[in-house]
């Protein structure tokens, strides 16, 4: 029986072997965003004084080191950015829980709200088997945040597992071996991508985000739109994408989900703040989701647009780099305006 | 989407017990592997599977005591094949998508093994059933088929074949996988990298060849593993690919590409409509603009079958010059390839 058992017996050792050697290399083929935000999670520094929370818009458009600047007058302040590319409120809550398990709550959270009804993503909050929470998160928290997660309201008689997309934890847990042996096999590909989040490199999350940039010097990178033909397209991309509004009701699990992370948040010891960041061309836009934001969430809103001035907010248009973010002189300026609005809270 | 490897590790489970238990019961091991890993996937589908199954034994049992021949008999078992309309419409009756992995493939398995039951000679006994479970849920061929009967599981079985653990099984099985896992990924990543730069390739056609290689090598890779990986619990599978970049022509083509699913329209809808007096010109449209269907239910693939189908159907017999070979081969290749695009890519998708 063993001589018919053999080779199976060996092709199982062969991927339980790649399973834990993808453990171990972490070598994941996810954007450096991800690997950096959870190297960040799980340092022994205790928690930042600020920290700023939110997407890829919130990743290019706020240089934290520019913002500590700012803010250390009277005494050294410790900002840091935790920002993921993508949207997933999931990965998001998994983050900050690990977070403030292992660095502490922060004094100041600036959380700009995860949006994840977008025209490619319809149906949002559900599956919990995000690629990065597979690869990388704390099992038991995954488990536990299974049963939470909840579709969003529906006429539909079936179960919320039942929905396309959705994982269950036996599939799920055969997916995170699947990413550890393709974490294995890429071994040599993906090292970079581990090595670029090792050590102090992690705070920085991503190249292409500002990273004590600003303030800009004469003849430093701008990151700035090559191609400003370009923009004529952002107009026609911005009015495909689906609009609906924070208190829809097809919105319910994406406000639960929030009120959870920021309910979190509160009660680790954190005052939150909510963040509205500008759009390209989406002035009247940004203004309503501001103050849906403020009405949904019954949070401070800071909202950078009505904040700068009428000649900073032409100003800001020319730099973006795509129709929601912006280049390091948009960053420059968007902190600034953001240390000012800090700044007059405190006051 | 499932990634092929989870598939790969259900398999490799599989395979485990299968040796564990001293080779044996290889049907049932595949049968039950195949269900955990629809419970696991696509619980929906699992039971849209199990359902069809069970209609299919009642639709078998009932027909049983028809006479022979009777039209009742032969073509009472084609409403199985309206529970593909799942596939497509359940989101409007549901209100609710679900994941319907399997259903497409496994629809025509259970079909088959229906048919072939009510067929047999002998008559059927009520053991014989059982093999409508294999057909439904056979581990190996749930992603892409192929689609066969699971008489052709219970043949296998009363020969007692051996599992076949020849250097060309593995061969085929490490080739399946390269394409699969290799060959797949890159091409996508290429035909992305190029929607990302449309000044490089532009218009969005010109992309056609390389996203067309892009499913073939999937495709490929996904049936080599199915084919191959049966063989390891000693079951061959029909082979759904036999070398298609030789067609020579479109009916070269179809002799070549998707081999068990051409073979099924033509046993299962061109022979019937034929021997009731269609002509078999529109009897070939008629089960490719079926196949067509089956893949999704949308005017791409709509117009890809019903094309396919008048493509075979008014091909010309015989080219005899040379130059005349290399403009059916070209003209063949375009076909498959801009059909491909429209089905898969286009706005009509």
């Amino acid at each position: 029986m063993i001589t018919k058992a053999l080779p199976p017996i060996i092709a199982c050792t062969v991927l339980v072997g790649l399973a834990q050697a993808g453990g171990q290399a972490r070598t994941y083929d996810l954007g450096t965003a991800f690997h950096c935000s959870y190297g960040m999670t799980q340092d022994e520094r205790p928690a930042a004084d600020i920290l700023v929370v939110g997407n890829s818009q919130t990743g290019a458009g706020i240089d934290q080191i520019y913002l500590e600047e700012l803010l250390s007058k009277d005494e050294p302040l410790r900002v840091e950015k935790l920002a993921i590319t993508g949207t997933s409120l999931p990965t998001l809550r998994l983050l900050i829980d690990g977070y403030i398990k292992h660095r502490g709550a922060p004094g100041l959270v600036l959380y700009q709200p995860l949006v994840e009804r977008t025209a490619n993503n319809g149906q949002q909050g559900r599956p919990l088997d995000y690629r990065v929470n597979l690869a990388l998160q704390d099992w038991d928290d995954i488990a536990e945040l299974q049963d939470e997660i909840v579709a969003n309201p529906d006429d539909s008689a079936l179960p919320h597992w039942a929905a396309r997309g959705y994982r269950t934890l036996p599939a799920m847990w055969v997916d995170r071996q699947v990413e550890r042996i393709s974490a294995a096999l890429s071994f040599r590909r993906n090292a970079e991508l581990v090595r670029a989040c090792s050590g102090d490199a992690k705070w920085k999350l991503t190249f292409y985000w500002p990273y004590g940039t600003a303030p800009l010097t004469d003849g430093a990178h701008r990151n700035h739109l090559d191609d400003p033909e370009l923009r004529g397209q952002w107009s026609h991309a911005r009015d495909k994408a689906l609009k609906v509004r924070w208190v829809d009701p097809s919105r319910t699990s994406e406000r639960e989900q929030n009120r959870t992370l920021i309910a979190a948040l509160e009660s680790a010891g954190s005052e939150v703040v909510l963040l509205a960041l500008p759009k390209y061309g989406s002035a009247d836009e940004d203004s309503r989701e501001a103050r849906d934001l403020a009405r949904t969430f019954g949070q401070d809103v800071i909202d950078i647009r009505t904040s700068l001035s009428p000649q900073q907010k032409v100003v800001l248009e020319d730099h973006f780099r795509d129709p929601v973010h912006v280049d390091f002189a948009g960053a420059e300026l968007m902190t600034r305006t953001l240390a000012e609005r800090i700044e007059e809270r405190e006051r | 989407m499932i990634n092929p490897f989870a598939h790969l590790i259900f398999l490799a489970g599989a395979w485990l017990v299968f040796g564990l238990v001293g080779q044996r019961r290889p049907e049932l091991v595949l049968t039950l592997f195949g269900a955990a890993f629809l419970a696991s996937y696509a619980p929906v589908a699992l039971l849209w599977i199990a359902l069809t199954a069970l209609e299919a034994c009642l639709v078998v049992m009932w027909l049983n005591g028809k006479p022979r021949g009777s039209d009742l008999r032969q073509y009472l078992p084609y409403v199985l094949l309206l529970n593909l309309l799942f596939v497509d419409l359940h989101p409007s009756i549901l209100l609710f998508s679900v994941d319907t992995l399997a259903i497409s493939f496994s629809t025509i398995r259970i079909f088959m093994t229906a048919k072939q039951l009510l067929a047999m000679r002998s008559g059927y006994s009520a053991r014989e059933l059982v093999w409508v479970w294999p057909a439904a849920f056979y581990l190996p061929a749930l992603i892409v088929g192929p689609v066969f009967s699971g008489m052709d599981l219970r043949k296998q079985s009363l020969a007692q074949e051996r599992p076949d653990n020849s250097a060309n099984t593995y061969r085929f099985l490490v080739a399946g996988l390269v394409c699969l896992l290799l060959v797949n990924p890159f091409l996508s990543d290429f035909a992305n990298r190029l929607t990302d730069r449309p000044q490089v390739m532009s218009p969005e056609p010109l992309r056609a060849p390389i996203l067309f290689a892009m499913l073939f090598a999937g495709f490929y890779g996904q049936s080599l593993v199915a084919e191959y990986s049966s063989r390891l619990f000693g079951r061959t599978l029909p082979y759904n690919f036999d070398r298609p970049w030789r067609a020579a022509n479109i009916r070269d083509f179809w002799q070549r590409w998707h081999r068990s699913m051409a073979n099924f329209v033509m046993q299962y809808i061109f022979l019937p409509m034929n021997m009731r007096g269609v002509g078999a010109q529109l009897a070939t449209i008629s089960a490719f603009a079926f196949m067509g269907l089956w893949h999704n239910l949308s005017a791409g693939y709509f117009i890809w079958g019903f094309t396919h189908g008048c493509l075979l159907a008014f091909w010309p017999r015989k080219v005899e010059s040379k130059a005349g070979k290399l403009a059916e081969r070209a003209m063949t290749w375009v076909a498959v390839i801009a059909l491909s695009y429209v089905a898969n890519y286009s706005w009509l998708a």
